[in-house]
């Protein structure tokens, strides 16, 4: 009897990334997503796939891991929810990040939009420009003369 | 290839945001796309770094010249670079008063170093802050030891009235943390009288100093002050060890969370009109009184639902009331059972310098604990535990007697709650940890099943 009530509660619908695959997820999944939430609101039929315009399949399959992991709250600790996010971050390639950000900042999936962001903000901590550069492919474009000024400019942040 | 550099300029900021200050502006100098995105964070926070050492013996030695002013440099910096047309948050967070008396008793002694130069300075930012209608403001210039600051940075009683005829910095103020300064006369009163939208205000180790003159304080001076809270949007208020106010009156009904830790000299609360107040903090003598006066809760009582008690042992002692000194830990059930509806207890104990009596592996299992059954309670957490025999005996007695207690979170850390003094506590007992956690995990065997044990 249990099992009846739990499928009327979370219906299912269907998410199209901007490459044609489909996903079909339960709704409390995908309402994480801010966007969607407004997008199933103003949908008449929510059997029609929605689309997500400028999401790949590749990305939208983790963003939905993501989703997954978080709309069921009561299995796990605050502390291994943490933990999870952490190796879910750490598994990432700098491109997957990147299209992760845009992802959730398009989605407006708040919890996922954090993690990625101090994800990237962990890579640029303490490092010098150089560094940074070199970390996220970087190309300097500066003359040694605007270099100079700038370090002219803030002297504190260049020093050890 | 550089993907970072394409992505969205908010979402550039809000990277940065999430960064040192420092880091934040050496960014400027990667490339020209990320030349200027640093000017733009709405969020600036300026506090001593983590390398600094916090002990005590460094504290009274006070901070060295090149250290304060590289401090004031960095932020006059940042604060001329940044074009965010409004702050989400501006936090000073740094001692720059420097003590240099020879001991820590000597407390009255501590000179005045601010030089003038800093209180131009001080001034400055707390201008810069409003001007940009800040929302999270905190000046907090105290040592790091939660000690009361003689003499610090006077505050304005009208700082708040930056500019002479537009104030509208004044609806957009949410949150004013004061720390560690002195104030030259209804700062908090005028404070909740205009800044209509505050909804936190957190108050420590301040005192009432009217004296211009800055190398002699006369503590006759010292007023009696009766503090009147009074607000229609507050929901969030914190006093901690400002001795000068002597009474406290309260009137606030969106308040929902309230810390107070004040000593024997100062515990007049009047709780007038508190019908949201759910979450309380009450630390040092405050405590004992409260403990010893229930009746002192009951207008809200009722209502809590989780109640923390900053438990100081050390002091327990010195002030000699009997049933304290029996050091039984036991004597808190009393607070749980006072309040029907709590879900949370959280008991801080700040370390003792010698280590307690701790639990032996067996217990007596015919105990009986006397206590009212307590159908409510949830989660037990103790911060700075310390395997104790004490402890164990109120944890056994909170299990037996709370059926419904389903966690109990063992955190050996120093408690947080008093200033930034955990710093340099947590360095010193680094060595207690494997052993508490041992005794942790023997609590955890002893206790009835249902009942998780987190070992933090």
């Amino acid at each position: 009897m249990a099992s009846t009530s739990t499928s009327t509660l979370s219906r299912k619908l269907i998410l199209k990334s901007s490459d044609g695959e489909k996903f079909e997820v339960d709704e409390n999944v995908a309402m994480q997503s801010q966007t969607i939430k407004h997008m199933i609101e103003d949908l008449d039929d929510i059997n029609s796939p929605i689309p997500v315009s400028i999401v790949t399949g590749t990305i939208l399959s983790k963003v939905i891991e993501y989703c997954k992991k978080h709309a069921t709250e009561d299995s796990d600790s605050d502390e291994q929810l943490k933990q999870w996010d952490k190796e879910y971050a750490n598994n990432m390639d700098l491109n997957t990040l990147y299209y992760l950000l845009l992802a959730a900042n398009y989605m407006e999936i708040k919890g996922l939009l954090e993690l990625i962001t101090q994800c990237v903000a962990d890579m640029i901590k303490g490092k010098s420009p150089e560094e940074i550069r070199a970390h996220f492919n970087i190309k300097n474009d500066f003359t040694p003369q605007e270099e100079a000024n700038i370090r002219n400019e803030n002297p504190w942040a260049f020093e050890n | 290839m550089d993907r970072l550099s394409n992505l969205p300029h908010d979402i550039m900021v809000h990277i940065l945001s999430l960064v040192d200050i420092k880091s934040a502006a050496r960014s400027s100098l990667v490339s020209k796309r990320w030349r200027y995105v640093w000017t733009h964070l709405v969020n600036l926070v300026f506090e001593a770094p983590e390398s600094y050492d916090f002990s005590p013996r460094q504290l009274i030695k006070g901070l060295d010249d090149t250290q304060v002013e590289k401090f004031c440099t960095m932020v006059n910096k940042v604060m001329t670079a940044n074009c965010a047309t409004f702050l989400n948050s501006f936090r000073i967070c740094f001692p720059l008063k420097k003590p240099t008396s020879n001991g820590i008793d000597n407390r009255l002694n501590f000179l005045y170093h601010l030089r003038n130069s800093n209180l131009g300075d001080i001034n400055k930012w707390i201008e810069f802050a409003l001007t940009k209608r800040v929302r999270n403001f905190e000046l907090n210039l105290s040592d790091f030891q939660g000690n009361i600051v003689v003499n610090s940075y006077t505050i304005r009683k009208d700082f708040f009235l930056v500019r002479p005829v537009y104030n509208d910095h004044l609806y957009t103020l949410q949150s004013l943390h004061l720390e560690g300064l002195n104030m030259d006369g209804p700062v908090l009163e005028n404070v909740l009288a205009y800044c209509l939208n505050l909804e936190c205000l957190t108050a420590r180790s301040l005192r009432y100093h009217s004296s211009p003159s800055r190398s002699s304080f006369d503590y006759t001076q010292n007023q009696h002050r009766h503090l009147v809270v009074s607000s229609l949007k507050l929901k969030y208020l914190e006093i901690c060890h400002c001795f000068d106010i002597k009474s406290l009156k309260i009137s606030a009904p969106k308040l929902t969370s309230f810390t107070y830790f004040a000593n024997y000299g100062s515990i007049e609360v009047e709780y007038t009109n508190v019908p949201s107040l759910v979450n309380v903090t009450f630390g040092d003598h405050y405590c004992f009184h409260i403990l010893h006066n229930l009746h002192l809760l009951s207008s809200f009582s009722h209502q809590l639902e989780k109640l923390a008690i900053h438990w100081n042992q050390v002091n327990r002692v010195a002030y000699g009331l009997n049933v304290i000194l029996r050091n039984n830990l036991l004597d808190l059930k009393s607070f749980i059972e006072k309040c029907p509806m709590l879900h949370t207890f959280k008991l801080e104990l700040w370390p003792l310098s010698k280590q307690a009596v701790p639990m032996s592996g067996q217990r007596d299992v015919t105990i009986n604990y006397e206590m009212h059954k307590h159908n409510q309670l949830k989660v037990l957490e103790i911060v700075g535990f310390d395997g104790s025999a004490s402890l164990a005996e109120f944890v056994f007695c909170v299990t037996q007697n709370a059926p419904m207690l389903k966690k109990i979170i063992c955190d050996y850390r120093c408690p947080r709650s008093k200033g930034n003094a955990h710093k340099w506590y947590d360095l010193q007992y680094i060595d207690r940890k494997g052993f508490v956690r041992r005794q942790a995990k023997l609590l955890a065997k002893q206790i009835r099943g249902g009942v998780d044990v987190v070992i933090l």
